[in-house]
């Protein structure tokens, strides 16, 4: 009992004095029953420390940062390439083109019926909701320009966040976060369209003039680390390294995804708060959830355009 | 929660710890390897590691730091293999301390961490890994219990062996230098 009561002690002297709250003396003090025995092993603690501490260097930990937010982006862009349906939708085999063209197909066939109208009101826990995200998706798959598909994932992001507060005003809380799951990759895609510094895509800035075979180069997948060596133009990574001004063209879409996101960003942002008032105790935590999940997006993307349009 | 939400909440909370735990598992890493340079890239690897594996960590185990911690051991036991234990400056003998040019006392030093790091040894791998994260990872005892799959109780107990091992292991090496009239 008294080698665990020493044991105790010293443990509580080491934390202090390697924290460098309390000096070995001032510890000894506090314990004068063990202060004999504990002295040389506090002071070895002491010199042990002291001689091998060092402190890490900043260019190493901006690396190490630099290398992890890689890794990070490198997952996200393994798992947008990953097949994207929804859970209750999830299948492997046809290509993604051809399930779009498909679904259009049955679509059309059923828009004669109301069956596609019915469905873009419906909830996650109606009969008519895989119609509505089954259409979604087409629409996605059929949309071929950046910023047709941001325009498209905000809508679809606004509806996420409708549908979030309408479980939640029911009670229905256990579909919210395959919800929130839906909104992150939605205003994921956003950024993808738009800023895909982060990620290997094509920002909008460099669609201008560029030919079929330069919209497939691969960028830097974070600013400052090189893409790899390719047979890519060097006017293409010169405008990399020192981005040209952007066309008026290219302005004013940016400029309106900017306005339509702000706008829907704080509609999302009002509903969500809404909800979580609302909701009992036991639900707050996961709207709280899908919260953060918005405001960390919107930062990103509101970050983004403001420095995309920053004079140059 | 989906196993795609636990990885999202996963890689957020990795990406809060390094900002908290890159230094002390730089220095863990460190003092393991023997070499400051070698270090900085390891703990790096460290949390690359992390984000690719972070599918893997079970929420209801060990915390997520420590088993950033079990990550850093295993980067270094590699490491280590993997150099066939090559022998190296101690902490590169440089940058160590921050202070003006002092080449004497910087081989001062240097003999110094020779020696302690060359003590260490004399430590079996237990006490040795105890008396790393304890004082160079900034782990409590129950944090390095959780790392090393250990209660508490038993990691201040080999705490204490191992400072006290470490004490007579320097006190025979200034014996035996002192005999040779070194």
């Amino acid at each position: 009992m008294a080698a665990n009561g020493f044991e105790l002690a010293l443990d509580e002297c080491l934390d202090l004095v390697l924290k460098d709250e309390q000096s070995v003396e001032g510890c000894l003090r506090r314990y004068p029953e063990y202060a004999e025995e504990m002295a040389p092993l506090l002071q070895m603690a002491h010199e042990v420390r002291s001689t091998l501490d060092y402190t890490p260097s900043t260019a190493g930990k901006t690396r190490a940062r630099l290398l992890m937010q890689a890794a990070i982006a490198r997952q996200q862009a393994r798992k947008e390439r990953r097949w994207q349906w929804p859970g209750w939708l999830r299948v492997t085999g046809p290509p993604r083109w051809a399930v779009g063209m498909a679904t259009m197909v049955l679509v059309m066939v059923l828009g004669g019926t109301g069956v596609v109208a019915a469905s873009s009101d419906s909830m996650p826990d109606q009969p008519l909701y895989p119609v509505k995200r089954a259409v979604e998706e087409a629409r996605l798959v059929l949309s071929f320009s950046s910023n047709g598909k941001a325009q498209l994932h905000a809508r679809f992001a606004d509806r996420r966040v409708v549908e979030i507060a309408v479980l939640s005003k029911r009670g229905n809380i256990k579909r919210v976060p395959g919800l929130t799951g839906d909104l992150d990759r939605h205003l994921r895609r956003i950024q993808h369209a738009a800023f895909p510094d982060a990620v290997p895509a094509i920002p909008l800035r460099l669609l201008e003039g560029m030919t079929g075979q330069e919209l497939q180069t691969p960028v830097p997948i974070v600013p400052g680390i090189a893409p790899p060596p390719s047979n890519e133009p060097q006017r293409l990574r010169q405008g990399q390294a020192r981005p040209q001004p952007l066309s008026p063209r290219v302005q004013f879409v940016m400029q309106a995804l900017r306005n339509r996101l702000t706008l829907g960003f704080a509609q999302q942002e009002q509903a969500l708060r809404l909800s979580i008032s609302e909701a009992r105790d036991i639900d707050k935590r996961t709207l709280r959830y899908t919260l953060r999940v918005l405001q960390e997006h919107r930062n990103t993307i509101m970050v983004a355009f403001t420095e995309e349009q920053a004079p140059r | 929660m989906s196993g795609t939400d636990q990885e999202r909440q996963g890689v957020a909370a990795l990406t809060d710890l390094f900002e908290e735990y890159y230094e002390r598992i730089t220095r863990y890493i460190a003092v393991r390897v023997g070499n400051q340079a070698d270090a900085e890239e390891l703990a790096s690897d460290v949390f690359v590691r992390a984000v690719e594996n972070i599918g893997s960590f079970q929420w209801r185990g060990v915390p997520l730091q420590a088993w950033l911690y079990r990550i850093a051991h295993n980067v270094a036991v590699d490491h280590l293999r993997r150099s066939s234990r090559r022998k190296s400056s101690p902490l590169d003998e440089a940058t160590a301390v921050a202070g003006p040019h002092d080449p004497e006392r910087e081989v001062f030093l240097g003999m110094e961490r020779e020696e302690l790091l060359k003590a260490m040894e004399g430590l079996s791998d237990a006490q040795r890994e105890t008396i790393t994260l304890r004082f160079f990872g900034g782990l409590t005892s129950a944090e390095t219990g959780a790392v090393m799959n250990r209660n508490s109780g038993a990691v201040r107990e080999m705490q204490s062996s191992a400072l006290k091992r470490l004490r007579t292991i320097m006190e025979t090496e200034h014996s035996t230098l002192e005999l040779e009239g070194r």
